[in-house]
């Protein structure tokens, strides 16, 4: 419905996301923080994507949970706990609203509203997007969240509006309870949502008939509650996990068996088979290296399963066409199941061969094929997706110079890097064909693509860039590269999806990237490095600015006043709180940043998050020794050291009587001691250059703090000890200031328990606003600033 | 440099190219002239015809590339003036470019065979460049063209003299010019912004060579008076000249310089679309057969296209 009359004016904002599934969500959550005006688009009414649509019983994820879950927030990661190892579609979808409610995402979205039209205006170097509902929306930027697996496929068999019982959609399943009790089914698919919801429906069922066109292969999922012990192994474990993850090839840390199939002898391969078999679904497809490669290692995991599939399945004809006959196993998804072949071994379960009999029509009280009828009372359509451009090229997209999405795309999709699409500036999809996508964790790899765009909409702000295009050539070469990985594989051997193969009249390509996960990251990472090779950056005169960042300093230019770029700092205390805030602003500014803290964990997934520019070494501040090899390793990897920020610090409040001696030292050690250690052991490494020292005092320092007083002492302390060291420095070119805060709302102070009302400015300070005044301390804005103290308390010390 | 085509293509550029700041002007046309690839695409327009134009300074060399198509509405009329650091290059270097730029942009383009250094120093090209397009604009009905649409072009050294003839119009109340195409374009003979420094060797266009082609150009070290007529950055201001399309290469030691002219055009007030090419070199675009010079080339004659009027004339300034 598009009325002319009563189209709303559009809402505008820099950056429009499209989907509120796990990689939407993350978008407008990076987005935001990235301080861009965000609007979220999703046609559902709630959060989850495909998690909120694929409700069918038995409906789950075939990535165990701790993998398939957020990596970017290591309290996120901590706080939810996942009951078994793989969730079902009610917990990954519960999960999902969770994270939009913790990080504040629903007020960003407009549900209810499917985007259907992208036009883009060159002119303006905008995008106007129009929903369904007659909303429309504009944008600088189009970030397209919206599927692999999100355009239902119905396939087009001739009477199916005849058929007078119960219809059903896996993909489109229904809120309220379905009851199958005392009904015939048939069940038209055997791809992942018909094996999961196969047995479940069976059990219910008067009778169920499968109808299976292509048989798969299906390994047990072998799913489980996670123990408790399992459950404190897994948070140990997790940082090791993810990081081992973001450069695996599949975004989970499993490795293939260590040795070839054939340079080991048939009881060790037995074994292993049944090893990973043991471990449960799609990984079994990568038991060996070299297993989607090599036809003759692939025989022996068909092999293996076909055996499986034979020692479950009783009835040998049924056994015969359950066993997949025309693909290498792995070069279609393997399903994940529990229960599916012994669902065969009952009497009401019917298995029919549509390659032997084909559908020829739909009833009104069944379905007929070539030499049967089946009378049911419901049919359930699990016939899969247009998967990979469905949810793409069912929007009208219009680009730059006339280019429209279907034709970009008539003989299959063309992206640079899976992300960008040449003719169509400023759009960007996540988990697209030409990126690992479906092959790898797709919760990890939408948060490796939306961090990378993230930065590249960063930076084109920050260099005044309004639009970015994919080069034709560099899509087409990029392209070309994922379809020659994939002929290198066994993978285009089979009638997947992968190739667009379920969809009549779909190009046959192999659409997702299979050079590894890993290897894509670092092949986005040395694009950003080279300066975006392979795009065109466009700027227009005329065009309307940016939002610009909510707290970085600005100009009216929309530019930040102060750069860092070009300048390697080390940062303390930096995993979480103020020092995070100054992390992340640095690396917006430009900065290369050795974020340190004894706090390795957030440490770093902070780093992971803030990408490339950013790496974690842990540091216990009162340990010279310490102090010596972070300056070392970077000297070592950066080759300088421009700035130091000595933000560690900790804060006690409580009567000095209360104080053990081994206490006070403590306080002293890090809040004084620290920063004068880390002080001499950069100075020489930072007097090659010229460099910056940014000491964060506080106002404690200034005048005195009753109930605080080791703390206050520790920062008067610390104040002299800055003051003393601009004289001493000043001839080496390096400047030392004090930053003051006054009460900033970080998580070492309780903010919200003190009473600000008589502050001329009644609140407290955020992190970001502290980390402005330490950015232009360090960076050349600051050149004429040394030995003082800069106080930034809202008016407190007035 | 993820790009292998880029990276091989360079290799041989460098490799191949003669090393012209050590020779005199006439062997550096001669050694670069023989490494001219023969024209592939002569049925691109309807007919190309050589004339020679009168200038103040005597006779002026100049081919006319008309497109094909029937005639009705008069056609923007592109004044083009090749590259090659003001020493090297001619009419021939550049013939294959102008008639995908007539054919693509459904323009009458006049590439112009302005006089070149080190026997004709500076300002000799851009006097040329200029009676060129002053020509173009009494002429252009003649030509099938519209004297409302003159739009100037060039890459590099001819980039410098697209934007030249601007301000030189603008100055000495020349024709209306419609819009301006700078292609990698030479802006400053001073040497040492941060391209210049990152790619001074090893990405084709060398600083090396650079100093000698502004050294032939300026017959020294100075740049004449009105030293803007020479080195566009350096006027006064830049309001009032025609909207302007600057391309710029990542791996060109002037990147810097487009990058500064187009921010000079743009906070005056001129309208602008500024490309930027990351991973790519000097002289990448009029390479034939290179992937991303066919990429970027299809985006420039878009440009070209949309910065200027419609074809509907608009009134001169009076």
């Amino acid at each position: 419905m598009n009325t002319s009359d009563d189209t709303p004016r559009p809402e505008t904002c820099d950056v429009l996301v499209v989907g509120a599934g796990f990689a939407g969500l993350y978008a407008v959550h990076r987005s935001v923080a990235a301080g861009f005006t965000t609007i979220g688009v999703e046609a559902a009414p709630g959060v989850g994507g495909t998690w909120y649509w694929n409700r069918y019983p038995g409906a789950r994820c075939d990535v165990e949970s701790i993998d398939y879950s957020y990596s970017f927030d290591a309290e996120l990661q901590d706080s939810w706990v996942w009951s078994e190892r793989y969730a079902t579609q009610p917990e990954i979808h519960a999960y999902l609203e969770h994270v939009a409610d913790r990080f504040g995402l629903r007020r960003h979205f407009r549900f209810g509203r499917r985007v259907e039209g992208a036009r883009f205006d060159e002119g303006s170097s905008a995008w106007t997007v129009t929903a369904d509902t007659g909303h429309a929306y504009r944008a600088r930027f189009l970030v397209l969240a919206t599927g692999s697996l999100s355009a239902p496929h119905r396939p087009d068999i001739p009477g199916a509006g005849d058929f007078a019982g119960e219809v059903l959609f896996t993909a489109r399943w229904p809120h309220e309870n379905v009851s199958f009790a005392g009904k015939r089914v048939g069940v038209i698919g055997t791809g992942s949502s018909g094996i999961q919801s196969i047995p479940i429906i069976a059990e219910e069922a008067a009778s169920l008939t499968v109808f299976q066109r292509s048989p798969n292969y299906s390994v047990p999922a072998f799913n489980r509650p996670l123990t408790e012990e399992e459950q404190v192994r897994i948070r140990a474990e997790y940082p090791e996990r993810r990081r081992k993850s973001a450069y695996s090839g599949a975004g989970t840390p499993h490795e293939t068996y260590p040795r070839g199939a054939f340079e080991i002898d048939e009881a060790e391969r037995r074994a292993a088979f049944e090893a990973r078999w043991r471990e449960g679904g799609v990984l079994f497809g990568k038991t060996f290296p070299n297993q989607t490669v090599d036809e003759a290692v692939n025989r022996l995991a068909r092999d293996f399963a076909e055996a499986k599939i034979r020692a479950i399945v009783t009835d040998r004809r049924v056994a015969d066409d359950l066993v997949p006959v025309d693909h290498p196993i792995g070069t279609k998804r393997i399903c994940t199941d529990s229960g599916y072949y012994e669902t065969f071994n009952r009497a009401d379960v019917t298995l029919v061969n549509l390659r032997r009999e084909p559908i020829t029509a739909i009833t009104e009280r069944g379905i007929r094929t070539a030499t049967g009828s089946y009378e049911l009372d419901t049919i359930v359509y699990a016939t899969g997706f247009d998967a990979m451009t469905g949810a793409v090229t069912q929007i009208d997209i219009r680009g730059a110079r006339g280019s429209g999405i279907g034709e970009a795309w008539a003989n299959g999709p063309v992206t640079y890097l899976g992300m960008a699409i040449p003719g169509f500036p400023n759009l960007f999809t996540v988990n697209g064909p030409g990126s690992p996508s479906v092959l790898a964790n797709m919760v990890l790899t939408a948060e490796q693509q939306v961090d990378w765009l993230i930065d590249l909409i960063a930076d084109c702000r920050r260099r005044g860039v309004t639009e970015v295009e994919a080069r034709a050539d560099a899509a087409a070469k990029w392209t070309e590269h994922v379809s020659e990985a994939a002929h290198r594989t066994l993978f285009p051997l089979a009638g997947s999806w992968y190739m667009g193969a379920n969809i009549e009249g779909k190009s046959r390509i192999f659409m997702p990237y299979i050079g590894g996960f890993g290897n894509y990251r670092r092949i986005c990472d040395q694009v950003r490095a080279d300066g975006y090779e392979g795009f065109v950056l466009t700027e227009r005169k005329g065009t309307e600015a940016m939002t610009g960042p909510t707290s970085a300093v600005r100009t009216t230019a929309d530019r930040p006043v102060i750069s860092l770029a070009g300048k390697v700092a080390i940062i303390t205390g930096a995993a979480r709180g103020q020092g995070a805030a100054e992390a992340e602003l640095f690396v917006r500014l430009g900065a290369t940043v050795v974020i340190t803290d004894t706090n390795e964990r957030d440490g770093t997934a902070l780093a992971g998050r803030l990408g490339p520019s950013a790496s974690f070494r842990p540091l216990d501040v009162t340990d010279g020794a310490a102090w010596s090899r972070v300056v070392a390793e970077t000297a070592a990897v950066h080759g300088r050291i421009d700035v130091l920020v000595n933000n560690a610090g900790v804060w006690r409040k409580a009567p000095l009587e209360e104080w053990t001696e081994d206490e006070l030292r403590g306080m002293f050690d890090v809040n004084l001691l620290g920063p004068i250690l880390g002080m001499r052991a950069v100075a020489p490494t930072m007097s090659v250059t010229g460099g910056s020292i940014v000491n964060v005092a506080s106002t404690a320092g200034i005048r005195g703090h009753g109930g605080a007083l080791p703390y206050a002492s520790s920062k008067w302390g610390l104040r002299g000890a800055s003051r003393s060291a601009a004289q001493e420095y000043a001839p080496r070119g390096i400047r030392v200031n004090c930053v003051c805060p006054g009460v900033v709302d970080t998580p070492m102070i309780d903010a919200a328990a003190l009473d600000l009302s008589r502050q001329p400015m009644p609140r407290a300070g955020t992190a970001e606003e502290i980390a402005n005044m330490v950015a232009f301390l360090a960076s050349d804005a600051g050149a004429y600033c040394t030995g003082a103290d800069f106080v930034v308390d809202g008016g407190a010390t007035a | 440099m993820l790009d292998t085509e880029v990276s091989g293509l360079l290799q041989v550029l460098d490799q191949g190219f003669p090393p012209v700041h050590l020779m005199t002007g006439a062997q550096a046309r001669a050694a670069v002239a023989a490494r001219r690839v023969p024209v592939d695409n002569l049925d691109d327009v309807r007919a190309a015809e050589d004339r020679v134009i009168d200038t103040e300074d005597g006779p002026l060399r100049v081919r006319i590339y008309h497109p094909r198509g029937d005639g009705g509405e008069p056609l923007p009329v592109i004044v083009f003036f090749h590259g090659g650091g003001f020493v090297l290059c001619d009419l021939e270097s550049h013939d294959g470019f102008c008639r995908r730029m007539s054919k693509h942009t459904r323009a009458v383009v006049v590439s112009v065979d302005y006089r070149l250094a080190p026997e004709h120093r500076a300002p000799a090209a851009a006097r040329d460049a200029y009676a060129a397009v002053r020509w173009a604009a009494r002429h252009a009905a003649e030509l099938g063209g519209d004297p409302n649409r003159i739009v100037t072009a060039g890459d590099s050294a001819g980039g410098n003299l697209a934007a030249v003839v601007c301000l030189m119009a603008r100055d000495l109340g020349g024709p209306p010019i419609a819009a301006q195409v700078l292609v990698y374009p030479v802006i400053e003979p001073s040497f040492d912004s941060d391209s210049y420094r990152r790619y001074a060797t090893g990405y084709f266009n060398t600083r090396d060579a650079m100093r000698w082609y502004w050294r032939q150009y300026l017959g020294g070290d100075t740049v004449p008076e009105p030293a803007h007529h020479v080195a566009p950055l350096r006027a006064a201001d830049h309001a009032g000249l025609p909207p302007a399309v600057v391309v710029t290469a990542g791996l060109d030691p002037l990147c810097d310089e487009g990058r500064d002219y187009a921010a000079a055009l743009a906070r005056c007030g001129v309208p602008l679309v500024h490309r930027h090419y990351p991973g790519l070199f000097h002289g990448f675009l009029t390479i034939a057969a290179f992937g991303p010079a066919v990429c970027a080339r299809d985006i420039l004659w878009a440009d070209i296209t949309s910065i200027l009027p419609g074809a509907t004339p608009r009134k001169a300034p009076a």
